[in-house]
């Protein structure tokens, strides 16, 4: 009877996520529009009523969830990246970063953003779901300013606040973590499912680490992010073309064939010509007065001067 | 007719309560702030924690897109970014805010139930990774208050905040 008790909620789980509309709702959850962020947790307490409320809590990953992905591929990515132990640039980057997140489409992760310098000459940078935002030194070594670095930010803030890594995961995959999660809310001690669940993470891991460490995003999500990017730049108050003269210096320094920006992203001069068409169509932002241009030089020096 | 009356009465029911369900959000996020205007250079009223459940109140006209103004669980009012609230509940154990512990414990019903810190842990062990720099880039915590100050530093306080 126990046995009886225990299966059934967890085959009544099964049945509801499968059944309607689940895959539709998980698609449109998964799209980053600000708007499914309000879709995420509802539960009740274990019990009798426990199925709907737990099926409907599991129809896409919360923001909670998202943390601990973001946590594990940052420390995946760290693994084949050697961290860059640089108190002053990184407190720089993380306050720099954090200015520019506020004005994104997803101003606030679970735990918020953070950012972390990566030690190669390498050009590259992730953006891990909930916001953890890694970037290399060769790549802060593009940019020769603070509106520069924030266009190098902003970008993988793109990529971040529109959920691109989560989308990344396969629908099979995201399908098969979030019964383990029904299973898992509907366990009475977790422990019984513990090894499934850990397996479905491992897949999702997997999943987000290849497509941006290995594969890159697809041309239309590259596209996106940078769109975003400018958007963030120009309401800040930062240049847009900040980013073009990035692209521009990457230009220059990438490496046929290399294992960097210039397998995982489009040619820098395609994304240049649609940069500039959207930069032209944003509206004019009037400079900052010269002694706050020179606040920014001083700090954007002082901190990452020695790149 | 007594079978038309009661179905009157259901449908009156089911839409009254949709519409008392639709007053109420959840936080999402680990902690968010209250603020006196819709945006992040607007003063700090308060702070709101994980599951807290707040009330919607009435937009003001102008309100700029992706900001509600709340009342809080402590009565104070004010503006927060709709990222970190859920329309849905978050249940977390009862008298305890410390999401980490109960994750960890197992006691949260839902908020904790799933990819959590066992999860990490179990799978931390099984693929040998180490996590030492992603808790240090958690401990680079920027104060809202250090935000404002670098921007309005760098003449960059925008039109979008």
């Amino acid at each position: 009877m126990k046995t009886i008790l225990r299966v059934f909620p967890t085959v009544s789980l099964m049945l509801i996520l499968a059944g309607c509309g689940t895959l539709d709702t998980l698609q449109g959850a998964a799209s980053g529009n600000p708007s499914d962020i309000a879709k995420t947790v509802e539960t009740g307490k274990q019990g009798a009523e426990v199925g709907q409320k737990v099926a409907k809590a599991n129809e896409d990953f919360t923001p909670e969830q998202e943390y601990y992905i973001g946590r594990t591929v940052a420390a995946t990515v760290l693994g084949i990246y050697k961290p860059w132990d640089g108190p002053k640039a990184n407190e720089y980057l993380n306050t720099l970063g954090n200015s520019l997140a506020v004005f994104s489409v997803l101003p606030e992760t679970f735990k918020g953003y953070h950012f972390l310098i990566m030690d190669t000459d390498e050009i590259n940078a992730f953006g891990a779901p909930s916001g953890f935002v890694l970037i290399s030194r060769g790549l802060l070594r593009c940019a020769a300013s603070e509106d520069e670095v924030a266009a190098i930010l902003a970008h993988e803030i793109g990529h971040v606040s529109l959920k691109h890594g989560m989308k990344a995961i396969s629908s099979s995959r995201k399908t098969e973590a979030l019964l383990e999660i029904a299973k898992f809310a509907a366990s009475s001690s977790g422990n019984d499912v513990l090894s499934g669940l850990t397996a479905s993470f491992g897949g999702v891991i997997g999943d987000i680490v290849k497509t941006m460490v290995t594969s890159g995003y697809s041309r239309d999500l590259e596209k996106a992010a940078d769109l975003e990017a400018i958007r963030i730049l120009h309401d800040v108050g930062y240049d847009p073309a900040a980013l073009v003269r990035v692209l521009k210096a990457m230009e220059a320094k990438l490496k046929p064939g290399g294992k960097d920006f210039a397998k995982t992203h489009p040619d820098p001069e395609v994304r240049i010509a649609y940069l500039n068409d959207a930069i032209k169509a944003q509206s004019a932002a009037a400079k900052a007065p010269a002694v706050q241009m020179k606040a920014r030089a001083t700090r954007y020096h002082a901190a990452l001067g020695n790149i | 007719m007594m079978r038309m009356r009661f179905f009157i009465a259901a449908a009156l029911l089911l839409v009254v309560g949709g519409a008392f369900a639709a007053d109420k959000m959840s936080v999402t996020v680990k902690q968010t702030q209250l603020r006196d205007k819709p945006s992040y250079l607007g003063k700090i009223l308060g702070v709101l924690n994980y599951a807290d459940r707040v009330t919607l109140l009435d937009l003001p006209a102008g309100t700029p897109k992706g900001w509600l103004k709340i009342e809080g669980p402590d009565g104070k009012q004010g503006f927060v970014n709709v990222s970190s609230l859920t329309k849905n509940t978050v249940v977390l154990a009862a008298g305890s805010k410390n999401v980490e512990s109960e994750a960890s414990s197992g006691e949260v019903v839902a908020a904790g139930k799933g990819f959590n810190s066992d999860v990490e842990a179990q799978y931390k062990k099984d693929q040998k990774l180490d996590y030492t720099w992603v808790d240090k880039m958690e401990g680079f915590a920027t104060a809202p208050e250090k935000v404002t100050a670098f921007l309005t530093q760098g003449g960059l306080q925008g039109g979008g905040m």
